[in-house]
Order: structure tokens, then sequence, then C-alpha cells
């Protein structure tokens, strides 16, 4: 089958007419009228057009049809019936208080969580969420002191300058708790004078009452 | 009355226009659907609900088509479900169940057009749905390549080409059973229809 054959083919269905132009058709014309294999093919196709136009869909009768216009006209009164009483679409007229006061009632509820919530406030502050800081440490620059009679003595370099928790009680700051039970509380309060050592002490025991620093166990929590 | 009236009144809700527009085209629908599912029975529940589909959506109309392509695009779709469901549940296809016309002149013409009968249908049912569908609006109904589009979707060029491929494929299919009869079938049967050719 030549390259024409392919071509031409798919208009035989509808030869001699169809929805060719006028040169496809005496170009069609003229090749069927050389080609064997397009003559046969021509001839094939009518044959199938002709067995299907010679054994059209029976008619079943008068009878048949009575039967399927009595049980049509039932289903399409029953149809038309559910069509009544189904609920009518919502007149065009009567949307514009919805389409008005919807906008309204969102505008409102959004002042309404505005005066709850105040202009402005940080979102967080609004769900009453506390962002964390960091515990404020203050590095506190020690004055060297004689080495107390009967204490431990605590080699001198270290002892020059060390660093001190202030406990700043107006921090508000989350409890972190930090491991301290590598501490040595002698070896901190070595080198402080009594007063000093008394001081640490009391606030040491005044964390203890807060519940700030747990006493005991391994871990101590800084406020 | 012209169809556009009718249409015009059957989407006001008057029942007897649609029935009007019912019995005349009753009859096609009903072809189209016997050819598409090759099942007598079925052909009717599927002409009826399309009607009651075409009816309950009747004022989705637009009227920028025929009344007739729309009714057949309904039918075509509600063989095309049923078709699906047959395929699924593999339900099998008896085509002796189809009526016969019976007008033949003599007991042996009417076999003979029972056979073709039987045979064509058999070769219908082998071919890919839309095909069948494209040759039965085409040769059956007279339909053009563009209405077929209009029907079927797409455009009237594939509507062509499918209808093309669709007689090739059918040709191909009436000579395997002819060839499986020739087989099968005893001589003096193949050999009537040979005459007849």
């Amino acid at each position: 089958m030549s390259w024409q054959c392919a071509l031409l083919q798919r208009w035989l269905p509808e030869y001699p007419d169809g929805d060719l132009p006028a040169w496809g058709k005496r170009w069609l014309k003229s090749h069927v009228a050389h080609c064997a294999a397009c003559q046969r093919e021509l001839a094939g196709l009518r044959e199938v057009m002709a067995a299907i136009q010679g054994t059209p869909v029976a008619d079943p009768g008068p009878e048949f049809w009575t039967g399927f216009s009595r049980d049509l006209h039932l289903k399409l009164a029953q149809a038309a019936q559910e069509v009544q009483t189904a609920a009518p679409p919502p007149s065009r007229r009567w949307r514009w208080p919805y389409l008005v006061g919807a906008p309204a009632l969102a505008v409102l509820l959004l002042w309404v969580a505005g005066q709850f919530t105040g202009p402005g406030t940080p979102l967080q502050k609004q769900a009453h969420i506390k962002p964390p800081a960091a515990p404020q440490m203050e590095v506190v620059a020690k004055p060297p002191t004689p080495p107390a009679s009967g204490g431990v003595a605590a080699p001198a370099g270290e002892m020059e300058q060390f660093a001190t928790v202030a406990l700043d009680a107006s921090t508000t700051a989350p409890l972190e708790e930090e491991d301290i039970s590598g501490w040595d509380l002698d070896s901190e309060v070595a080198g402080m004078t009594e007063q000093q050592k008394e001081k640490f002490l009391k606030k040491l025991h005044q964390q203890e009452k807060d519940g700030s620093c747990i006493v005991g166990f391994s871990y101590c929590s800084w406020g | 009355m012209t169809d556009d009236q009718l249409v015009a009144r059957a989407q006001e809700g008057d029942l007897p226009a649609f029935e009007e527009l019912v019995k005349q085209y009753q009859r096609e629908v009903y072809g189209l659907a016997c050819r598409m599912v090759s099942d007598a029975e079925e052909a009717k529940d599927l002409t009826q609900q399309a009607f009651l589909q075409a009816f309950v959506h009747i004022r989705s109309f637009r009227r920028d088509a025929q009344f007739r392509t729309w009714l057949f695009r309904i039918a075509i779709n509600q063989c095309y479900n049923f078709l699906k469901g047959r395929k699924k549940f593999g339900e099998p296809v008896d085509c002796d169940e189809l009526n016969l016309t019976g007008e033949e002149a003599s007991p042996e013409a009417n076999l003979i057009t029972q056979d073709d009968r039987r045979r064509l249908y058999a070769a219908l049912e082998r071919l890919p749905t839309k095909q069948r569908a494209v040759i039965t609006l085409k040769v059956e109904q007279g339909l053009s390549y563009q209405e077929i589009s209009q029907v079927l979707g797409g455009t009237a060029g594939a509507a062509r080409v499918n209808y093309c491929q669709a007689l090739k494929t059918l040709k191909k299919y009436l000579q395997s059973e002819d060839n499986h009869e020739l087989a099968m079938r005893p001589a003096a049967t193949v050999a009537a229809r040979v005459s007849r050719r």
C-alpha cells in the first residue's frame, strides 16, 4: 500500500461524496480508478455499510410502544411532581440582605475581637504566653580577700576572680534547670567572708523555700 | 408544532409537550440503544432512562444544538454507563434475544436474516464503544460528522477518522466471523450464504 492509498483511504467511506475539497475529490477518483487495492477496500467498506443498513433494528410493534409510553408517562409524571415539590431556588430579589449582612457580620466580629485584645498588643501577650527570656546573669568581680583561717584554702589564681550568679528576684524568666551536681559548696564559699557566706547561704535557703532551688537533688534551678 | 416550540413548552414544565417529543424520537433512541447494548430489554430501559433524564434536565438545554443531538448524547451516556457496569460485572450478552423483524417472506429468508443479524451484532459487540456509537449515528441515524462530534465530543475530523476506522475494523470482524463459520457450520448453510452473495 502506497502512501497515497494510506492517505486517501480515509475518505473512502464517503466516496464519491464526502467533505473533501473539489481537487481532493478529483485526486481520489483518479486514484481509485487505477488502484486495485483501494478498489478492494472500497468494495469491502460498501459491503459492511450495506450489511448495517440491511439489518435495521427491528420495530418491536405497537404493543411494545404502548407499554413503553405508559411506563414512561408514569415515570415522567412522578419526576414532574418531584420537580414541583422540590424547594424552589431562592429568588435573586431576597439575596441582597445576605450579601450585605455577611460582610457586616464579619466586620463586627473583627471589631469585637479587637476590643478584647486591644489594638497593637503583641499576639504573644494576647495569648498570655511569655516569651522565654535568658536568665539574667551578672558577672561580679569579687575583690580579693585574705584566706580565711580554718577554711579550705582555694588556689589564689582561681580565687582572684570568679563568677557569681546574681539572683535577681525581679526577674520573671522561667526556671531553667542547670546541672550543678558537680558543684562543691565548700569550694564555692571558701573564698567568702563570714558575712558574705552567711548572705549567700541565706539567699540559697530563701530560694529553697521558694522552690526555685531544689536541694537534695542533683539539679538546681536558678531564677 | 416544531421541535423548538415543543422544547420551549417542555422547558416551562409542559409534560404533554415533552411526551410529543418522546413520540417523535423514541424509535431512534431505542434503535441507538439496541445497537449499543445488543439487548432489547436493556435498550428499552435505557431509552426510558434517557427520556427521563432529558425531562429532568431540559431546563439546562440551551438550544445551541438540535434537541435530537442533545437527546442522543444523553442516550449514549446512558449506554456508556450501562456498558461500564456490564463490563465490571461481566454479564453475558445474548444477541439472539433481540427482537427480529419477522417480515421476511419465507422461513428460509427469515433464517438468513437472523443469521446476518447475529453475525453483525457479534461483530459490533467486538468494536470499541465509541466506534460502535459512530457507526450507528452515521449509518443508521444519518448524522453528519459535525453532529456526531456534538454527540460524542471531539471534532468533526476525529469523528470521520473514527468512522473510517470503525468500518475497517467491522469489515475485518465480519470476515473473521465468516471464516469461523466456514470451520464450524455445516456446508449447506455456508453454501447458501456464498451463493446469496
